[in-house]
């Protein structure tokens, strides 16, 4: 085992550098950015490789970054923080996700845990998973079909939703 | 009538049924924790031996509708949780009265979204508001309290929902006030208010 390469050294090496970006953050954590074209090998290969095993899928965050002060490079983006137990270290993937492709591969085949947060970060956000064993909503209740509330898009005081129930007073109860 | 009764056979009280029934429910409301957030606890600290709401007969909770008297909602709801609050509802048997618990649940609090109901009372007939975030076990026990009275009278016609408001009190009695300058602190990192107890 090689400790003194870093995940993001080791995923250039196998990958090709100029497939990653790396965005460092105070307390030496880093963000590494992958296309959402390798997404399933790399994280296979962080899940199987001695030299990272990443055991774990802490949890899948989706971003939609509509009206952000800075220019990215597309719409939205999922978060992957990940955990190696066995090297008891951190190790965080940022997927970019256009607009008009919101298709995303599944890592439920790899990591048995992402199968609801997928089911979240779809039914907020909109994102497909591809390969998903259950693609329906987790969440919301059904007045939220078709309507995805994180979106910055969507007005904060819903669509009406939280108005549309029947009323029941003493007479009819 | 009674009086007669009363005079021919000493140490009888007459009354009607009505009275004694409502006598009786007075003492016995079962409320029904419909805690869904962190009024629950606030709920809980007046079932409990400092606050103590089995000295007004209401200690017995039961988890299903069918044997409450007193709805207590205390909480948000979401909209996903209101049909199972309004069946809830339809499912207890009268008498019954509804109680409002907290900012959240009286008119949505803070959380102004899209998930949570801008106050049950929209949709369910509220008979009593306990305002505060949460409200003190005091003002539920007053809150309670008032709802005894009305058990009194649950035979009889009273209009409905009802619409009482329970206040927060804030004025904390000389010989209650802890001793010493620690209380008067500020409440609040930004409020600055000095309130008793902090």
């Amino acid at each position: 085992m090689n400790h003194k390469k870093s995940t993001f050294e080791l995923l250039s090496e196998k990958f090709g550098k100029e497939n990653f970006d790396e965005v460092a953050y105070a307390g030496g954590m880093t963000t590494i950015i992958v296309p959402k074209s390798i997404l399933a090998e790399v994280v296979r290969f962080l899940h199987d490789d001695p030299r990272c095993s990443v055991e774990q899928l802490t949890d899948i965050i989706g971003i939609d970054y509509q009206g952000y002060a800075q220019e990215t490079p597309s719409r939205f983006a999922l978060v992957y923080p990940m955990l190696s137990l066995s090297h008891n270290k951190r190790v965080i993937l940022k997927v970019w996700v256009a607009e008009e492709d919101m298709t995303v591969p599944s890592l439920t085949d790899i990591y048995r845990g992402a199968n609801w947060p997928e089911r979240e970060a779809a039914e907020m956000f909109g994102f497909s998973f591809e390969g998903h064993p259950n693609p329906k909503r987790l969440l919301l209740c059904d007045l939220f079909e078709g309507k995805h509330p994180l979106r910055k898009d969507y007005p904060l005081q819903g669509q009406g939703e939280r108005e549309s129930f029947r009323i029941v007073d003493r007479e009819t109860s | 009538m009674s009086k007669g009764l009363e005079k021919q056979l000493p140490g009888v009280i007459g009354s009607t049924l009505d009275t004694v029934i409502g006598w009786c429910r007075q003492y016995s409301i079962w409320p029904v924790p419909y805690a869904t957030a962190c009024c629950g606890i606030e709920f809980m600290a007046s079932a409990c031996s400092r606050f103590d709401i089995a000295r007004f007969g209401a200690e017995a909770m039961r988890f299903t509708p069918r044997q409450c008297d007193l709805l207590l909602v205390a909480g948000r709801v979401t909209v996903k949780m209101l049909p199972v609050l309004q069946r809830f509802y339809i499912q207890m048997a009268e008498p019954k009265w509804v109680v409002s618990m907290g900012a959240c649940c009286s008119s949505g609090g803070e959380f102004d979204t899209y998930a949570v109901v801008q106050g049950i009372d929209q949709f369910l007939p509220v008979d009593l508001y306990l305002p505060g975030c949460p409200p003190r076990p005091e003002q539920i026990i007053e809150g309670l309290m008032k709802i005894q009275k009305l058990g009194m009278k649950a035979g009889t016609s009273v209009a409905r929902p009802l619409g009482i408001v329970v206040p927060p009190r804030t004025e904390v009695p000389d010989d209650l006030k802890p001793q010493g300058d620690d209380w008067q602190k500020p409440c609040h990192m930004s409020c600055g208010k000095t309130l008793p107890y902090g």
